[in-house]
This record gives structure tokens, sequence and C-alpha cells, in this order.
């Protein structure tokens, strides 16, 4: 236990003396608030809906860019085949990776509340409890997205391409970047595919009166969402620089695609599970 | 407490390799290795490149599994027992890569904290004279500094049995002779060291014992001693002359068993190189020459390699 807490100290660390690490884990997100709130901020201030967007989206940018090319850059130059002479088991070396991470995106998303609520007029979370939960929920599913593209991907570059692959269709038929109810009406229904819907709608119910459980289905499809990703990131995990890729990796990511398709066909059926508002 | 492994001495072997095999495809890389390393020794993995040195490290250690063969250290199997072996091995890298931004003295709380046994973070910075640099992150460190903090990083959970894969490859002198210092006190701590090398003289300076490997397989196994005494080469005189001696007259000379000459610069092969050396002063006296340059090289592991394979360490 002791070197787990160790390591997550001393990844935390390492991020605060990283500018570029910095500049993409504060500096956008606020960036990202800004952006959000000049284009939705209404006359009485940034809305619920809005803020769940832009968490969403900073969440996104740290778990499917920021932590992986941690990641690869490390197990690339090889740091992690160090780390795995020693007794400290690979779970623990990926939880402390996501751990980390997570507290990262969590200080970035506090202090994107603060300024919202400073310069947009943006009220208090109704269920304080709620954000917590979905908040964790969300950074639960989008680290495991970003775990898997870790494994995945053998140069930043590769981080890069896989990462935009998943933040562009999320933040533009996600529902994450444009409010899904703006969308044309055929496009709808493709968000439901996509865990950037279920993280906005967990967020902005918790911000507003309505409160987490009012779609209870969402922090569901994160749950599964997030164990599926943790548990094919944690199978592929690779050590090694240029080690190959499992012979079963492609069925392993596609049970963690799958998951969403799933997740997508029960919110189609069922259209009261994810309410377009 | 070791708890299985061969014997050396009337004690247990820390390690015990036995029939070990790793494929890469088609290629052989180790083809049935066998030895044992008794606690308090240096044993050498000498061979040149390709040999499959680093690749019987990596099996040892855990990098790599093994084809076949068994591998048993501190008395517990390595396939079976794993964590148990990591817990009381330490690893130095041909290159050790860490973080960049992470200082000294993190790095070694960081490795510490892996281990259920630790060594103190500030003794080892003082041990491997790292003490002024335990501020410095990573990527600021000289290859010597960084060589010095693999090896710290090695040795935080006092291990048993140290493996050190090419520790001085790519080293200054200087930073070479720190880093032999260091393992001389490994083996002085009591502890068992894995070294594998194609440097020769670091062989015949360090370890008790050496496996000379070539293409995946012991060829011989012994002290550098016994090892340069078993092999027919003779020692060797070299010397410069202000103009060229008589190539008879050399060749004739007492206890000499060939010549190679190029211009004023001979070589000979001696079997008595005292004697040689006195007949040899004498004849330039009488011949009115002037010696110039006067060098004495004895049989090394290199001859013996040479001996046994027909090529030289680094061809």
């Amino acid at each position: 236990m002791h070197g787990f807490l160790t390591h997550l100290r001393i990844s935390l660390i390492l991020n605060c003396r990283n500018l570029q690490a910095l500049i993409f884990g504060y500096v956008v997100p606020v960036f990202f608030l800004i952006a959000l709130g000049s284009v939705f901020g209404g006359p009485n201030g940034l809305t619920a809906a809005s803020m769940g967007q832009v968490l969403a989206i900073s969440t996104l940018g740290g778990a499917c860019f920021g932590m992986p090319i941690t990641m690869v850059g490390e197990r690339e130059r090889g740091v992690w085949r160090r780390y795995r002479l020693t007794p400290l088991g690979t779970g623990w070396f990926i939880l402390s990776t996501m751990i980390a991470r997570f507290l990262i995106v969590a200080s970035a998303a506090l202090l994107q509340y603060a300024l919202a609520m400073a310069a947009y007029h943006l009220p208090l979370p109704a269920h304080p409890l709620d954000l917590v939960l979905s908040f964790t929920l969300v950074s639960f599913a989008f680290i495991g997205i970003g775990l898997i593209i870790a494994t995945v991907a053998t140069s930043i570059g590769a981080v890069q391409a896989l990462g935009q692959t998943l933040f562009l269709p999320m933040i533009i038929i996600g529902g994450v970047g444009i409010p899904v109810w703006n969308l044309p009406a055929w496009v709808q229904p493709i968000s439901l595919y996509l865990p950037g819907r279920y993280a906005v709608n967990a967020l902005a119910n918790s911000i507003a009166p309505a409160g987490a459980f009012k779609a209870p289905y969402c922090l569901a499809a994160l749950v599964v969402i997030g164990a599926a990703a943790t548990v094919v990131g944690w199978k592929l995990f690779r050590w090694e620089p240029g080690q190959r890729l499992a012979r079963s990796a492609p069925l392993w990511i596609l049970l963690a695609v799958g998951t969403w398709i799933v997740i997508g066909v029960i919110a189609h059926a069922n259209p009261a599970f994810v309410p377009a508002r | 407490m070791a708890r299985g492994g061969a014997t050396l001495g009337g004690m247990t072997a820390t390690l015990t390799v036995t029939d070990l095999v790793k494929s890469y495809g088609a290629v052989q890389a180790v083809r049935g290795l066998s030895f044992a390393v008794a606690p308090g020794e240096i044993f050498g993995l000498l061979g040149p490149n390709g040999a499959g040195k680093t690749t019987t490290i990596e099996c040892l250690i855990g990098l790599r599994d093994a084809d076949g063969g068994s591998i048993t250290i501190c008395g517990h199997d390595l396939r079976r027992e794993g964590d148990a072996v990591r817990e009381r091995i330490g690893v130095q890298l041909q290159a050790t890569a860490l973080p960049e931004r992470i200082t000294v003295r993190e790095a070694l709380q960081l490795f510490a904290s892996f281990y259920a046994k630790r060594a103190a973070p500030e003794a080892l910075l003082a041990r491997f004279s790292l003490t002024d640099k335990a501020t410095a992150r990573f990527e600021t460190l000289s290859g010597g500094q960084k060589q010095r903090l693999a090896m710290a990083l090695a040795m935080v959970n006092e291990p048993e049995v140290l493996f050190l894969d090419e520790p001085t490859a790519a080293l200054d002198p200087q930073a070479r002779r720190e880093l032999h210092e260091a393992i001389r006190g490994v083996k002085a701590a009591g502890r068992s060291v894995l070294l594998s090398t194609h440097y020769i003289d670091e062989a015949e300076l360090l370890c008790d014992r050496v496996a000379i490997v070539d293409h995946g397989r012991i060829i011989a196994l012994d002290t550098p001693a016994n090892l340069i005494a078993g092999t027919s080469a003779s020692t060797r005189v070299a010397f410069t002359t202000a103009a060229p001696l008589a190539a008879d007259a050399v060749r004739a000379l007492e206890g000499v068993s060939g010549v190679s000459a190029d211009g004023r610069a001979t070589v000979l092969a001696s079997a008595a190189p005292n004697r040689t050396i006195i007949a040899l002063v004498h004849l330039i006296e009488s011949s009115g020459g002037e010696l110039v340059d006067l060098q004495i090289r004895k049989p090394s592991l290199e001859d013996v390699f040479i001996q046994l394979t027909g090529r030289a360490l680094r061809d």
C-alpha cells in the first residue's frame, strides 16, 4: 500500500512540474469555460446544462489526452519497464495513475466551477454530493477510456490521433460541445451511443434542482463504461517500449466499445432513461 | 532463507539456473544455460554483443518468460514465486529510465516504497556519492550519475542478489572506476552479484568466476585465473626500436615462439618473457640500436575467448 501512495504522490508532484501539463490541465479548461460561457451563457448567466458541458469537456480532455500522453511517454522511454521489476503489482500502478489523473481533473473542475460562479453567476450546485458522485463516475468512465488509449497507442502522436477520434465526435454530435437539443433530430439518437451524453446529463442534473438521480440510467451507464474500459485497459496493459499488443486486443477493445452500443440501444428503446433536457 | 537451489562449496547457491532456453521466433538466443552463484560471489557473464547475456539476465529478473529450464533465486522458483523473488533482487539495466522531472531523492523514496525491506534513501545517497545531487532532476544528471543512481535504486531493498547488465557501458573511465568500487562494496556486504559485460578487464578485475558465453551457450566457466592458465596463449612482448632489428636474430631470442613485425614495431610471443626481454635488451645493445618502447601483455580472457571461438570478443 505504501508504494501505491508514494507513486500517487510523486505522480501529482511531477504533473505540477510539467508546464505543458499545467497549461493543458488548467489553462485550457478555463478557456473552455470562457468559450462555452460566451456562447451559451444567457442573460442570467451560465446554466447547469452548460456547466455540465464545461466539466465534461475538460474531464474528457484530461482523461483522453493528458493521462495517456504521460503514460505512453514514460512507457516508450522505458520508465514502466523499470517499475515492472519491483514487487508492486500492475493493478496498483494503474490505480495510482488513474487516481492521480482524477485528482488533477477534479482540481481543474473546482477551478472552473469557482470561476463560473464569479464570472457567469453560476449558483452553487443544488446537490453537492450528487455532483461529487456524478463527477467521480464521469471521471471513472473517461479515465478508463484514456487507459485503453494509453495501452493501444505506441507514440504520443498516436495518443493524439486516437484521442481526437473519440473527443471530436463527443464534442460535435455527442452532446458535450453542442447541447443535444440543438442538434438535428436525426443526430440526437447517435449521441446515446457516446459516453459524453451520459456525462453531461449526470453533471447537469447534479448542478440543477433535479439531482443526479433524476436519470439514474446515466449514472449506471457511466459505471458500466468505466468498469469495462478499466478492465480492458488492465488486460491490455503494456510495460515495455515497443511491446506488441496481445492478439486478443481487438476482442477486448470490442468489448469496451460494445458496452457503449448496448447502453445506447437500451437508452434508444427507453427515451425516458436519458431526457434530452 | 534459501530453501532450494544448488550447493557451491558447501553453501546453498543464491541463484541457480538450469537448462535455460529462450528463443525469439526462429532465433535461439539462449541454448540451455546452467550455472549457480554462491552467496557473496561476483559472477560474470562475459561475451560479445548478441551472445545472449542480456536475454539471460532479462529471463532471470522476470522481464521475459523463459521457454524452458528453471530459475531459483534465494530458494524461490521465479516462475511460481515471482513476487518473493522481486523482493529479494536488485537490478541495474543497461539503461535505466526514470521520469525526467523526478529528483534523485524522490526516485530513491519512490523505489524504496515498493519493497518491504528498505535501505534509508539518505544512506544510499551518501554511499553512491549522490548527496550533492539529491534535489537534482533526473534529466539533468550526467551518464555516470544516472548509472550511480540506477545502482542505488538496485540496492534500495538491500537485495540478496544484484543483477547488473553491462553497467559500465558508455561510461567514461572515471565513472567506470567509481562503479567498480560500488560493485566491490556490494560483494563486501556479502551479497551475490551477476554481472554481464563485454569488457575483459572488468570481468578479470571484478569477478570471482566468469562464464564465457557465445551464441547462447556457456563455452567456459571458471575463475579468471584458471581460465587464463588453461589457455595455451603466450605472453606478448611488444617493443619499438629506433631502427628495425634483423628478423632472424629476433626470432632466435630465448623463449620466442612467434614474431610479428611492422617496420620498427615488433610483437613477440614468448613462453619465458623474463628471459626473452633480457635477451632482447642484449641484442639491441650489441647491435647499437635504441629501445624506444617496451610493453608486456599477459594472456587475458580475450585470449581464452579467441582460443575457444577462433575470433575476438568484439568481432
